[in-house]
């Protein structure tokens, strides 16, 4: 069921990349760093990046690093904001990442597919691996103006950027 | 001597299950669960520990059986869940001397309300021929009251000790509808440092207005000072508090009332809730 919503979810975003242009969307380019840490045993973390109002509630989440749903309450912040319903986050789950550089293409929609209205957000950002530590950031960003915004770096992700291109 | 007397009552009150001999050392009662918050989408386990002790959460003195001998109870503690209904398996609660353990199976998605099942508790305190005070558990017609006794009160004891755990998400936890309880609108499950939560203490289920309640974090074996914040519920029953460091915490609350009841002459109402905070 899980791997059928995922699979669904999947198919409806890669349509909606294909045939609409973000007309009425801002998208943000997030790229995050996670860092090569000398520890014995190294876990691959568990990452979470999502966007909430300037009241905290969450409006989608953009990216889920996760292996097994049993540890997605580690994802403190993330889990109580977004872990209660699978379409939370379905469409944008993927597998653990070994240390490096990503980045993250936003493309203005929610999960549903919807724009996501212009104006100010707190962007998420939530890093815990198991045996190793947990770190977790927001930054206010206006989806409105084009802008970069640093996030600075913790011990779990090093500095990490946000682009966003208003529309 | 009314101090005296009311010190008495409390420390009665609180222990009434521990030894007769030791209740003297013995007042704060609580839960400790082993997880507050679950994930995932098998049904999950969650080990439930309980015990009396004033070393918040150092366990100290076990809850014995109501079988003499036993080694467990299956009716120390009640689970509500996501239904509001109290879960169908058994709860059995093993007897380890300082503390009891049991294993609660949540099947369901979303918050239950797991509290200890205390039926309310009948002492009477007097004096005898010789001015000593004397406790005993049961009414005024008990037979080891003396025909002589003096200044003869009896209390009612009602003792609430409980705690919340949620799997996959939260829901509106289900209430006690007894003794002192508290309720939203914050999520007991969803306490985090640096933000404020705002609960409303419950009597019977009504607001309980004017209740000093003590916010205390676990773990005072490890430091000097109790450091216990002290709130007042206002007149809708409300209060509030802003978390300072993530740990388990113990909210405590008494309320003292003079009973109608034949027979009781005044009722006590305590609150012992296990509270999970989260860092940031």
């Amino acid at each position: 069921m899980l791997k059928l919503n995922t699979l669904f979810s999947a198919v409806i975003l890669f349509t909606a990349a294909l045939f609409q242009h973000n007309a009425d969307a801002a998208e943000l380019e997030i790229e995050l760093t996670l860092p090569e840490l000398d520890v014995q045993p190294y876990h691959r973390p568990y990452v979470a990046v999502w966007l909430e109002t300037p009241k905290r509630k969450h409006v989608t989440t953009v990216a889920l690093w996760v292996q097994e749903a049993e540890w997605f309450k580690d994802l403190r912040q993330w889990w109580r904001k977004a872990g209660k319903s699978n379409a939370n986050f379905d469409g944008v789950t993927g597998a653990t990442k070994r240390p490096g550089n990503y980045t993250i293409n936003w493309d203005g929609k929610d999960l549903e597919g919807n724009a996501v209205t212009q104006g100010k957000y707190l962007l998420n950002l939530e890093v815990v691996r198991e045996e190793g530590g947990r770190d977790y950031t927001r930054v206010e960003l206006d989806l409105s103006k084009d802008g970069k915004i640093t996030i600075e770096g913790t011990k779990e992700f090093s500095e990490s950027f946000v682009t966003i291109k208003a529309k | 001597m009314k101090i005296n007397l009311l010190k008495s009552a409390f420390i009665g009150a609180l222990t009434f299950t521990a030894l007769a001999s030791s209740y003297a050392n013995a007042h704060a009662q609580w839960l400790v669960p082993s997880h507050t918050s679950l994930s995932g989408d098998k049904a999950h386990y969650v080990m439930i520990d309980a015990s009396i002790s004033n070393e918040i959460f150092a366990a100290d003195k076990a809850y014995r059986p109501k079988e003499k001998g036993a080694e467990y109870d299956d009716n120390l503690l009640i689970a509500i869940g996501p239904d509001g209904k109290p879960i169908s398996d058994k709860i059995r609660a093993y007897y380890l001397q300082r503390k009891n353990s049991a294993a609660v199976k949540l099947a369901d998605e979303g918050t239950y309300h797991i509290a200890m099942k205390h039926e309310p508790r009948i002492m009477t305190f007097y004096k005898n021929a010789e001015g000593e005070r004397k406790r005993v558990f049961g009414p005024k017609t008990s037979k080891d009251i003396p025909a002589d006794a003096k200044d003869v009160r009896t209390t009612k004891a009602f003792s609430t000790v409980d705690t919340f755990v949620s799997r996959n998400g939260t829901s509106k936890p289900a209430l006690l509808g007894k003794g002192l309880e508290i309720s939203g609108p914050t999520h007991p499950n969803d306490l985090f440092v640096g933000e404020e939560a705002r609960f409303q203490l419950l009597k019977d289920g009504k607001p309980a207005a004017n209740v000093e309640l003590a916010i205390l974090k676990g773990d005072t074996r490890y430091r000097n000072e109790r450091n216990e914040v002290k709130v007042t519920t206002d007149k809708q029953g409300f209060f509030t508090n802003t978390w300072q460091h993530p740990g388990l915490y113990l909210i405590e609350a008494s309320v003292n009332e003079d009973s109608s009841e034949k027979g009781i002459d005044s009722v006590r109402y305590s609150l012992f809730t296990t509270l999970d905070v989260a860092p940031e």
